[in-house]
């Protein structure tokens, strides 16, 4: 009795599980380069002639040959309104308030 | 330094201690900006005016008023003897500082968001809400070139060091790269630009056709995702199929069917006969006869070599979606009203009819073995009905579900909810499985093996989801 409960729940599991993940994602058609989720507020060339770009919460460094982005900034608290690179291009300056 | 309320406030860079306070301001100030030399500083307000300013001094050197609209962006000339400002009422105000001289430059259509100097000193770039970027020459004030691409206003621009290469950035969520001197723009976006309305793969699986609201069709190698074929038309693309030998794809533009030859990429011929949007389109194995549903409740009948209406049936309360089981000979229509309409494809003879759902049917899907017909609802639900006599089998309650279903082979079915794919199992009802997306799934569609699973996107992109060996 014990074994044939046992054994029913076996089969009932094992369909559930081989058809879980059945089809994965292979091949993308069309793609739009440098696509953000938010609109984009402001944009700059790196000293190192990277691009920089903004949305409401995040900072994206793009590679300016291949346009992928290679870095992300999220630790903005309210809102990028600008942002501007001091002389010697070392240091990113940021304007975050609501 | 900050633009508080009507003031301008310097400040020390290194010590962020006040050094001056600009007084005259009569509004608040929207911007403030330095020459290329930084012996001035200009701002703008809500006074309608633009004021330069000596930072070493504190003293305004000059007062310039706009005649319409508010200034939303300023900019120096790269020799700063220009100060140049943006309107919301699409001016550009140009005042030649030497002289004082005025010229407004007129070509935006909406707002001017932002201004930036070019490498030359009579050349300006400005970004407007009129979705373009426009290069001035400032002597003469004729457009050099206007780069147009983004779907929505144009928010910021930065120019590289060597005045070759612009980004803009836009409301539409996405930047540009663009070569100033050419005009053209880097890395263009390939592919729908909007929503997917329309995907339709060949009979042999190799290739898929796609199309959506920003008015284009296009053909896709399915083996590498590569474009072969953009098909443009003049309004919003609603319904795409390809014909057997794939020689041709029929592409509904709103009222009007185009036929395009698939080898050459030119248009052969329009049909035209429905009153409102197409939505589903038939070829013959024969090629000779094209099937068309639309939104006006009408299913058409062409000849394709003439494009000439052979028989029209309008049925009642319009067409939302059609299935086909061209085995059995059976075509199946969702209304609006929730009603499923049952048609003897050959004859287009009307067999039957019930009520599926309470509100509009999205999508309507017959399972391989032709024995059920899955119906998805306004309301979120998924019914599985039989094909013999019409009786509910099943129900779904799929949360946030959204316009399309299908079932594959494997007795899977697929169903968009919000930013997901779930998965059911067909005969058991219970679901097995999800696939996430980042971008919001707009319409799925199965290739004849029913191998691979296309899914448009509200992005313009379409995933291709194949099933794991």
């Amino acid at each position: 009795m014990l074994r044939s409960i046992f054994l029913g729940v076996l089969i009932f599991l094992i369909p559930l599980s081989l058809t879980a993940q059945p089809y994965e994602r292979v091949l993308t058609f069309g793609s739009e380069n440098f696509k953000h989720d938010f609109p984009v507020r402001s944009v700059l060339f790196s000293a190192d002639g990277k691009f920089v770009s903004c949305q409401e919460k995040d900072i994206f460094l793009w590679d300016a040959t291949t346009a992928t982005k290679v870095r992300t900034i999220s630790e903005i608290k309210y809102g990028v309104v600008a942002m501007a690179y001091s002389p010697d291009g070392k240091t990113l300056a940021i304007e975050d308030s609501c | 330094m900050t633009a508080a309320e009507s003031h301008v406030l310097l400040f020390d860079a290194k010590t962020f201690a006040k050094v001056r306070q600009f007084e005259g301001h009569a509004d608040q100030i929207v911007y403030v900006v330095f020459s290329p030399d930084g012996k001035n500083l200009a701002s703008i307000a809500w006074d309608q005016t633009v004021r330069v300013w000596n930072p070493a001094t504190g003293e305004q050197k000059k007062s310039y008023s706009l005649t319409n609209g508010y200034p939303k962006s300023v900019a120096f000339s790269a020799d700063g003897q220009r100060i140049c400002a943006g309107s919301s009422s699409g001016e550009i105000y140009v005042w030649d500082m030497r002289s004082d001289a005025l010229s407004i430059l007129t070509e935006h259509k909406d707002e001017v968001g932002f201004l930036l100097a070019g490498k030359e000193p009579h050349t300006l770039i400005s970004a407007s809400a009129d979705t373009t970027v426009k290069l001035w020459n400032l002597e003469t004030g004729v457009v050099i070139s206007t780069l147009s691409g983004h779907a929505d206003a144009v928010k910021a621009l930065a120019l590289s060091s060597d005045g070759k290469t612009l980004l803009s950035g836009s409301q539409d969520t996405t930047m540009k790269v663009w070569n100033l001197t050419t005009g053209q723009e880097l890395f263009p976006a390939q592919g729908h630009k909007k929503d997917i309305s329309a995907l339709f793969s060949s009979s042999d699986g190799r290739y898929l056709l796609s199309c959506g609201v920003d008015q284009s069709a296009k053909m896709w190698r399915v083996k590498d995702g590569k474009e072969m074929l953009s098909m443009r038309g003049d309004y919003e693309s609603g319904a795409v199929a390809f014909s057997a030998s794939n020689t041709y794809a029929a592409v509904g533009y709103f009222k009007e069917i185009w036929l395009w030859n698939l080898v050459t990429g030119e248009k052969i011929h329009k049909f035209e006969g429905h009153k409102n949007s197409v939505r589903w389109l038939y070829f013959t194995p024969e090629e000779d006869i094209l099937y068309s549903s639309g939104w006006d409740g009408s299913i058409i009948r062409w000849d394709v070599k003439t494009g000439k209406i052979l028989q029209e049936v309008v049925t009642e309360n319009g067409i939302d979606c059609v299935a086909l089981l061209a085995s059995q000979n059976l075509l199946a229509l969702g209304n609006w009203q929730g009603d499923v309409y049952l048609y003897e494809f050959s004859t287009l003879r009307k067999i039957h009819q019930f009520t599926a759902h309470t509100a509009m049917i999205f999508n309507l899907y017959f399972s391989e073995d032709g024995l059920e017909l899955l119906t998805v609802g306004e309301e979120g639900q998924i019914k599985i009905w039989s094909t013999q006599d019409w009786k509910l089998l099943s129900t779904l309650a799929v949360k946030g579900l959204k316009k399309s279903a299908i079932v594959s082979h494997k007795s899977l079915l697929f169903a968009i909810t919000e930013k997901k794919i779930e998965i059911f199992s067909w005969k058991m009802r219970t679901p097995v499985g999800v696939l996430s997306q980042t971008t919001q799934p707009l319409i799925l569609h199965v290739s004849p093996d029913e191998k691979d699973i296309f899914v448009g996107n509200t992005n313009g992109t379409v995933f291709l989801y194949r099933e794991k060996k």
